[in-house]
């Protein structure tokens, strides 16, 4: 059995890549993740890489909606769900985004209005920095777009691919 | 001098190395020991034959790949696959011959897959998914600007138009594009070459070396790294592929091997800032 495994051992490496290639294949066929990543070799074999598709993110507010950017700390998780959407990668983007605190990104004074306090843009402070006055958001609403390329027209039309909308309880509401 | 396959399969092993270090993994933990490893190989020729350290390699290419795994290129996973192969073929006897099968095989799967992606993607077939990257993908912009007609300033305009699109706080559906006078046909000719010749070279080196087809494959893997790297210069790609078809190359044809090294250092030449140094001189010209 052992001499006949040596024997064949220029197999066992294709073999393994051809397995992992099928399993990328179907994974994307069936799955959403992007033919140009997984093990798999379909790069530039479609529009539709991770470069392609964004994120939207809105934190909802009582009655307002505000947009905001992933934060940098959060890359990693926006890259994973941006490749492979699911609804565990998008929870584990919304998640600290919903729980952390807001603040306007540019310099306001020390004891801000909840008028001046909704004025963006906005970012997600830190752990480590102090408090500050933050707005109060009791969703996020995570949106993933995939962008299509209509030749004749010359034109990139987008849509959302999946979408979550989860709650400060931890909540997802469909 | 390459004509034996054992002295093929020592060039083979110093060539891997030395992509090992001109193509490092972005990861510090990964690019430091496999650094080490890849420098006392090439320092001391006996480690060059020891199935763990390329096994080694081989592991920790592949998981930095797997950790990665939304943002690796492929390219990564065959320099991991490659290195375990080389430690496979390094664990018994023949293992120039074990590694020539591995090399051969592995060309052929990846073209296949290669192919295999591009046939099924209804946006590649019809030339949209290359008329959309000689618009937007840098890595075709010589391309797009010498042969499509587009000009710098819609190449900046388009980024633009993407990246307002893209923008978090944007509420945009849709943008157009800028277009150049060449663009689309040149997008369906470069479609209908890629597809054709990765679906040939998934054949030729596939196919069992007695079938007699199979002995242009080294001429259309050379054509292929000659054209298509000049375009997307992923050159790593390139020095995999060229690396693998060193091995897999017969030794009864002498003009081959010294082929692929040709190629394999010729390769670098595509790594100058040629749109930059063109723009200079024709800017000198003019």
């Amino acid at each position: 059995m052992m001499a006949r495994v040596m024997a064949a051992r220029g197999w066992i490496v294709p073999a393994i890549l051809a397995t992992v290639a099928a399993l990328q294949f179907c994974a994307a066929q069936m799955g959403g993740l992007s033919a140009w990543k997984g093990g798999g070799f379909g790069m530039f074999s479609t529009v539709d890489s991770p470069g392609s598709r964004f994120l939207r993110v809105a934190l909802l507010t009582g009655g307002s909606r505000v947009l905001v950017p992933v934060p940098r700390e959060l890359a990693r998780a926006a890259s994973e769900a941006r490749t492979w959407p699911t609804e565990a990668r998008l929870a584990a983007l919304a998640r600290p985004m919903v729980r952390g605190r807001w603040v306007p990104a540019a310099i306001v004074p020390v004891a801000p209005s909840p008028a001046a306090l909704m004025i963006g843009p906005f970012r997600m402070q830190r752990p480590d920095e102090p408090p500050a006055a933050a707005i109060d958001a009791q969703a996020v609403l995570v949106e993933l777009w995939k962008a299509d390329f209509h030749s004749a027209e010359c034109r990139i039309v987008a849509f959302p691919l999946q979408r979550m909308r989860l709650e400060r309880s931890d909540r997802v509401v469909r | 001098m390459w004509s034996d396959d054992r002295t093929a399969l020592q060039t083979a092993l110093v060539m891997t190395l030395l992509l090992l270090l001109v193509y490092p993994d972005k990861a510090w933990y990964v690019r430091v020991p496999v650094t080490i490893l890849a420098v006392a190989a090439l320092v001391v020729e006996r480690l060059r034959l020891s199935p763990l350290l390329w096994l080694t390699g081989g592991l920790l290419l592949l998981t930095a790949a797997l950790s990665r795994w939304s943002t690796t290129d492929n390219h990564r996973y065959l320099m991991g696959y490659w290195l375990l192969a080389i430690a496979v073929a390094l664990l018994g006897a023949e293992p120039e011959a074990v590694l020539k099968r591995s090399a051969r095989l592995l060309v052929g799967l990846c073209f296949l897959f290669a192919a295999l992606w591009k046939v099924v993607s209804p946006d590649y077939m019809d030339g949209t998914f290359f008329h959309y990257a000689l618009l937007s993908d840098k890595r075709f912009t010589l391309l797009a600007e010498w042969l499509g007609g587009v000009t710098p300033r819609m190449h900046q305009l388009n980024a633009a138009a993407i990246s307002g699109l893209q923008n978090y706080a944007s509420s945009l559906q849709s943008v157009r594009l800028f277009d150049g006078p060449n663009t689309r046909p040149l997008a369906i000719a470069i479609t209908v070459w890629t597809v054709a010749v990765e679906g040939l070279l998934a054949l030729l080196f596939l196919l069992p070396p007695r079938f007699r087809i199979t002995w242009g494959r080294d001429f259309v893997i050379l054509i292929f790294a000659l054209t298509t790297y000049a375009v997307a210069p992923v050159l790593a790609f390139g020095w995999v592929l060229l690396i693998l078809g060193f091995v897999q190359a017969s030794e009864h044809r002498s003009f081959v091997r010294p082929a692929y090294l040709l190629v394999f250092l010729g390769l670098q030449v595509y790594a100058a800032p040629w749109p930059q140094i063109l723009k200079t001189v024709m800017g000198r010209a003019g």
